[in-house]
């Protein structure tokens, strides 16, 4: 499957949504092949009715350029991001920087996926590696 | 502002730059599910937060809905920084 993505200053941008318990957000997230863990943050979450006392786990983020920060992990009821989706998908709640997005797509729901990104073309070709896993 | 109006996510771009603008209604592309077609704004503002609280009283009414910044993308930029090297 083919989907073209929006692009800013080498940032690849997607679409996506999410759904909790107090209702469905759709987001805008960059594609990043870095993060371990797709990344939301936790006003997006509050608005579909999650808090950190849903949290999974305490986790500190790493980033390339600041100091490790704290944030938390927990499974959000659906998650669907260019054309495909999964059911209790653990993500990442962490604030970050205004940039304009919500979060990022990161590799937790990449690997399940072989995807070629043609930054040229503005087109992911994406295919399910684990068909019986892809909702 | 008409909530009712559908419109291209490029022209909702065009008509309130670089705000944020709470959507509902998206209709998506069924050639590409990675963006929407069209989707009607409930209300903009300066910040995510202004523009929630500007479409408060709206939202009760809409399960699916979405905050999203018209303008460029601001990523953050990562540099080389020299000094990192040194012991």
């Amino acid at each position: 499957m083919t989907f073209g993505f929006e692009r800013f200053r080498g940032m690849i941008v997607v679409w996506a949504w999410l759904r909790g318990p107090r209702g469905e957000r759709d987001v805008r997230l960059a594609l990043d092949t870095g993060a371990v863990k797709t990344l939301i943050r936790p006003d997006v979450l509050d608005d579909i009715g999650y808090s950190a006392r849903d949290g999974e786990d305490i986790t500190i983020i790493r980033t390339a350029n600041d100091a490790p920060e704290p944030g938390y992990t927990l499974r959000v009821q659906h998650f669907f991001a260019l054309g495909f989706g999964f059911s209790d998908f653990q993500i990442h709640a962490h604030d970050m920087p205004d940039y304009g997005i919500d979060g990022l797509l990161g590799m937790n729901f990449l690997e399940n996926f072989n995807f070629t990104v043609r930054p040229i073309d503005q087109q992911i070709d994406l295919e399910p590696a684990r068909p019986s896993s892809v909702a | 502002m008409s909530v009712n109006e559908r419109m291209p996510w490029k022209e909702i771009c065009d008509r309130y730059p670089e705000q944020w603008v709470v959507m509902v209604d998206h209709n998506w592309d069924d050639d590409s599910s990675s963006k929407p077609k069209t989707a009607r704004v409930l209300a903009t503002g300066a910040t995510c937060a202004e523009a929630k609280e500007r479409a408060r009283p709206l939202l009760a009414a809409n399960d699916r809905w979405g905050c999203h910044f018209t303008g460029p993308i601001r990523g953050p930029v990562f540099g080389y920084r020299p000094w990192l090297l040194l012991p």
